[in-house]
């Protein structure tokens, strides 16, 4: 009797990534879609700005699936594409000279006309406030220093562990855990006098960042 | 001035726990420190997930509502990656057409070379070398004059023997 072949979800990732480094279109699609959310938050953490991180996203797997014969099986394919989208999201960070002790102007006044639309519709209390606080969130990130900053993406993509992120930076876990401390340290002391705020939405929230359940096993 | 234990084994625990904040700046310091000089020790902590705690998560997934991409978004970005795919493979192809194409001319240039090389080693030994001697049987097949050149087809050694080609040029005295 003729088995079924495997579907492409069915396809563990190196193998995957091996007919993706040959050209095989469906597999490059199913690693696309495997891991453009984790790289779109990284993206969008560091650069904070919406196009310019779809724009990272969509450079990331071009300069992936063209070196993907460059890729070290030892690694995960995850790690090794986070690391080229955190380095193209930092090349628009400095390509846009930005000096990133100062909020960006354009995004901010976006995202208070948002806020300001959603104070117009009728919502709980406590949906503006988190809102609130995640305009100002967004503001204290764009102040971290790029080092702290990219560390601080890729931590609050909440599935990612030291070594993973010491894997993707190049740098050792002693240095990822210190830039991650100061990191921290500065979001709270940037968000220090909504502390009662983030309290309260403390109550409601739920109990992880981004999950991409998608995933498949080497 | 070497840490106190006590204090980096605190540091340690607040680590390994992903309670980064409960840790102070000095001890940061010099449990950063003795990580990066400790392959063992850090490659111990590797497996470590730092803690998003859940307000922070909720304060991010509010932040990312707005911006978080539709169907049609990504299938935009996809239809560029491919694109560039598909044009990545017809330059790499135009590429190689290049390089053959800007080749051709040494390639036949080479190809001559190697006639001519091959021509010179596989032609008999100067006729210097040659052993003189009389033939047994000579008969002229043929003799051409042109323009004062004279050119026979002689046949030498009978049946068994071979024909050669001479040409005596304008003026010669044989």
């Amino acid at each position: 009797m003729n088995k079924a072949a495997p579907s492409i979800a069915d396809i563990p990732e190196l193998r995957l990534v091996d007919q993706a480094a040959g050209g095989d279109r469906d597999a490059q699609r199913r690693l696309f879609e495997l891991h453009r959310d984790a790289a779109f938050h990284v993206a969008l953490r560091i650069t904070g700005r919406r196009e310019d991180a779809l724009d990272v996203v969509q450079d990331g797997f071009i300069r992936a699936f063209e070196r993907l014969g460059e890729f070290q099986r030892g690694s995960s394919f995850k790690t090794w594409l986070l690391r080229i989208i955190s380095n193209r999201a930092l090349d628009i960070l400095r390509a846009r000279k930005v000096r990133l002790a100062i909020p960006l102007d354009g995004d901010d006044h976006e995202a208070r006309v948002q806020l300001e639309d959603r104070r117009g519709e009728v919502a709980p209390a406590a949906d503006l406030e988190r809102a609130e606080l995640a305009v100002r969130l967004r503001q204290a990130i764009e102040s971290l220093p790029a080092d702290q900053r990219t560390v601080f993406a890729l931590y609050a993509t909440g599935d990612l562990t030291y070594g993973q992120i010491a894997e993707v930076l190049g740098i050792p876990i002693g240095t990822v855990m210190s830039r991650l401390y100061h990191a921290r340290r500065r979001l709270h002391e940037q968000l220090s006098d909504l502390a009662p705020l983030a309290a309260d939405v403390n109550s409601s929230a739920p109990s992880a960042v981004h999950h991409n359940d998608d995933t498949v096993k080497d | 001035m070497t840490p106190a234990p006590h204090n980096l084994a605190n540091a340690f625990k607040a680590l390994a726990a992903g309670e980064l904040d409960a840790m102070t700046s000095e001890q940061v310091r010099q449990a950063e420190a003795v990580l990066n000089r400790d392959e063992r020790l850090a490659a111990a902590f590797a497996g470590e997930r730092p803690r998003v705690e859940p307000h922070l998560a909720a304060t991010l997934n509010e932040l990312d509502r707005g911006a978080q991409p539709t169907p049609a978004d990504w299938e935009r970005v996809w239809i560029s990656i491919d694109a560039a795919a598909t044009r990545r493979g017809r330059t790499d192809a135009g590429v190689a057409g290049r390089i053959l194409r800007a080749w051709r001319p040494l390639m036949a240039a080479a190809a001559c070379l190697l006639l001519v090389l091959g021509w010179r080693v596989t032609q008999p030994a100067a006729v210097d070398s040659w052993p003189l001697q009389l033939a047994a049987e000579v008969e002229i097949d043929n003799l051409e004059v042109f323009q004062g050149a004279t050119s026979f087809v002689v046949a030498v050694g009978g049946d068994n023997g071979g024909e050669i080609i001479w040409v005596l040029p304008a003026g010669s005295n044989l």
